[in-house]
């Protein structure tokens, strides 16, 4: 996931910066910022267990990544409330990757050998925790990653597990959601060319055909993209019943007030990118009706996901998204893996997690993992609604669910 | 129809920003890069004008005041102590000054970096034209762009004002020798121009609904690929190529899909330009 208005930005950043030196500075600077910003422990184990965790809270993704930070500092302080694992308390050891993977690959080796951390969770983007992921796996040291998309992330080794759902089933939960529950026909397709845009096309796009429906129209943008009028005229043409438009909140509120401009009637169907408050902050009553697959369900009913929503609200001020969520659980997930370890050798902790079934508190509903260590939950479609986000159906089938 | 009403709306917010550079280059030789800032100032005080009036015109008066002065200040505090220094300086001072620009508006305690949502309601109808409509926020784009390119156009061939600069730019030591206020006409093209790129800021702010802290990034190449095509100096030929630009983009879009980022489209047409006419479409070729 990502938050685009900032992507577009480091994009534009790179191509209209044209003196070397500055990105050179810039590139120093930040490298000098992530030798010093580890928030460390101290205690060096004794009577602490230290998870390290890596997220971009500077640059294009800084949403995400405080959204990450955030919502994994409320975790630990949950689990030490609770008495710690074992009696021994949590400490987070925090970098900053400013999205960068060479970056991410230094801070994995710092987390392995300087810091020597017990288990790492991943908050950042597919490209960073690619870089990272072999590192633990060669260092025998486990990483989570929270909602990296990417399907190799978890293949380099037994030590890397992933919370997040893969495109793979995402994309295929939005195309049951295009053609069972709205009845979708016709159905048009509109995403961002990225590998997350591509891989939940490509699932969604294999299984309405599959399945009987009709795609009238299929393109590509590209993510800095913000003029969608002519290919949603083109669409438009086209009177599709189904719009999926995979993409992250801000190419989400620039399609929704452009259709509505256009008046282009076709439902969307959007991804876990749309799963932000700023969605509904920049597209208002445009955004109303929108229809995403996301890991957060704001009207569960259940205890663990309540206490986070309120719980990070009451932190931060703002409400909490998927990435916080997902990020959330692999903090969890790092503990209970300890726990059933009882102690920080890798392959007990392996082992550990291999019996993970339903993890216990977990906010994005995890009932266990797939032989690829990939998280397996419940399909989850939630709509604008009133000015929020609610729950508008859940998939259970495992043949759609099941991660490879 | 409506890729055509498309076309205009969009090439609309690219004119006002390509014109106050190109008058800028013109009566200083300078690559005025900052100039992206000012366009990015502009649209922030028109946000905020609006966010306490609800008004876009409010909005666009602010917006083109802050323009104005800020485009005024950085002549004033920068360009101006360094018009004697090889071009190389001016081009790195303004490059700097852009980024401090955006860099400050991004900060947490201004603006911050995150996209700030703008829907207005311009008060303007929904109008149909040969079955494709304009929104109310299309319409103000197109209305203010006119209305300043209008008035630029009578500042420029019924004004004192507008002799001046038009002297002063093509020989500031002749215009200088022959009674005109050299420094007074430098100072009020940065206005001026700087005004047009606060009201571009404000128009884009209104069209996309939203503003944020570098929302100047790509205008503030884009706007030298307009200015280049349409000969570097000119006023009337940026104009044109603005229009261009937004036809040859909506065109390739709508029939081909975004086969390349629509700002590949942009430089793919400035090479080939220079390549058939170094001057660009409508520059005389220099002796």
């Amino acid at each position: 996931m990502s938050t685009p208005s900032a992507v577009r930005l480091q994009r534009s950043r790179r191509s209209s910066r044209p003196p070397a030196i500055v990105t050179a500075a810039a590139a120093l600077l930040a490298l000098g910022l992530a030798a010093c910003g580890g928030e460390d422990s101290g205690a060096g184990g004794g009577g602490t267990y230290k998870i390290g965790i890596f997220a971009p809270t500077t640059g294009f993704a800084a949403s995400d990544g405080k959204s990450a930070v955030n919502s994994a500092k409320l975790a630990v302080e949950k689990v030490n409330a609770a008495g710690g694992v074992q009696g021994k308390e949590l400490k987070l050891v925090v970098y900053d990757d400013a999205s960068k993977p060479d970056q991410a690959a230094t801070i994995a080796q710092k987390l392995v050998r300087q810091d020597n951390v017990d288990i790492a969770v991943s908050g950042s983007y597919s490209a960073q925790t690619r870089a990272a992921a072999p590192i633990f796996a060669r260092s025998n040291k486990v990483m989570i990653a929270a909602y990296a998309v990417d399907p190799e992330i978890t293949q380099v080794g037994e030590q890397i597990w992933r919370i997040g759902e893969l495109a793979s089933v995402q994309g295929k939960v939005a195309g049951k959601l295009a053609l069972d529950n709205l009845k979708g026909k016709k159905v048009a397709i509109l995403y961002v060319d990225n590998d997350f845009g591509t891989g939940l096309t490509k699932a969604f796009r294999d299984y309405v055909k599959q399945n009987g429906g009709q795609i009238v129209s299929d393109s590509k943008y590209p993510l800095e993209e913000k003029d969608f009028r002519t290919v949603l005229g083109g669409i438009k043409a086209k009177s599709p019943d189904v719009l999926y438009a995979p993409g992250y909140y801000n190419n989400a509120a620039d399609i929704a007030n452009q259709a509505a401009e256009l008046g282009l009637k076709a439902q969307i169907v959007g991804v876990e990118g749309y799963d932000s408050p700023k969605l509904i902050d920049l597209a208002g009553k445009n955004a109303e009706g929108i229809i995403f697959t996301t890991e957060l369900d704001r009207d569960s009913s259940n205890p663990a996901v309540k206490d986070f929503l309120s719980g990070y609200e009451k932190k931060t001020g703002v409400k909490a998204d998927a990435v916080g969520a997902e990020t959330y659980d692999a903090v969890l997930l790092a503990a209970e893996a300890l726990k059933r370890a009882g102690g920080t050798d890798a392959k007990k902790l392996v082992e550990g997690l291999k019996e993970v079934k339903a993890l216990e508190g977990s906010v994005t509903g995890i009932t266990g993992f797939s032989p690829q260590r990939n998280g397996i939950r419940e399909g989850l479609a939630q709509v604008v609604k009133g000015g929020d986000f609610h729950r508008y159906a859940t998939f259970r089938d495992p043949s759609l669910i099941t991660p490879p | 129809m409506q890729d055509a009403l498309t076309a205009l709306t969009l090439g609309s917010t690219y004119v006002l920003l390509a014109v106050g550079l190109s008058m800028i280059y013109g009566i200083l030789r300078i690559i005025h890069v900052a100039h992206a800032g000012v366009y990015t100032i502009g649209a922030y005080v028109g946000y905020l004008a609006w966010g306490q009036t609800g008004s876009v015109w409010v909005a666009l008066v602010g917006g083109m005041a802050a323009g104005a002065l800020s485009g005024w200040l950085i002549y004033a505090l920068m360009y101006r102590r360094l018009l004697e220094a090889p071009r190389y300086v001016p081009l790195i001072a303004s490059i700097g000054a852009f980024i401090v620009i955006q860099d400050l508006l991004s900060k947490p305690w201004l603006m911050g970096s995150d996209r700030l949502a703008m829907q207005t309601d311009p008060g303007l109808p929904t109008v149909g034209v040969l079955g494709a409509t304009v929104s109310p926020e299309a319409l103000y784009v197109l209305v203010v762009t006119a209305a300043l390119l209008l008035a630029l156009a009578v500042l420029f061939r019924r004004s004192d004002i507008g002799l001046q600069w038009r002297a002063t730019a093509s020989d500031r030591e002749l215009a200088g020798a022959s009674g005109v206020s050299v420094e007074r006409a430098i100072a009020s093209t940065f206005a001026v121009g700087s005004a047009l790129a606060g009201a571009a800021g404000v128009t884009v702010a209104v069209y996309t609904e939203s503003v944020f802290a570098f929302m100047g990034e790509v205008p503030s190449y884009k706007a030298f690929v307009i200015v280049v095509l349409g000969g570097l100096g000119a006023v009337l030929g940026p104009v044109v190529a603005a229009f261009v630009l937004a036809f040859a983009e909506t065109l390739l879009i709508a029939n081909a899909g975004f086969v390349l980022p629509r700002d590949a489209i942009a430089f793919l047409i400035l090479v080939i330009v220079l390549i058939v006419r170094p001057q660009g479409l409508f520059g005389r070729a220099r002796a």
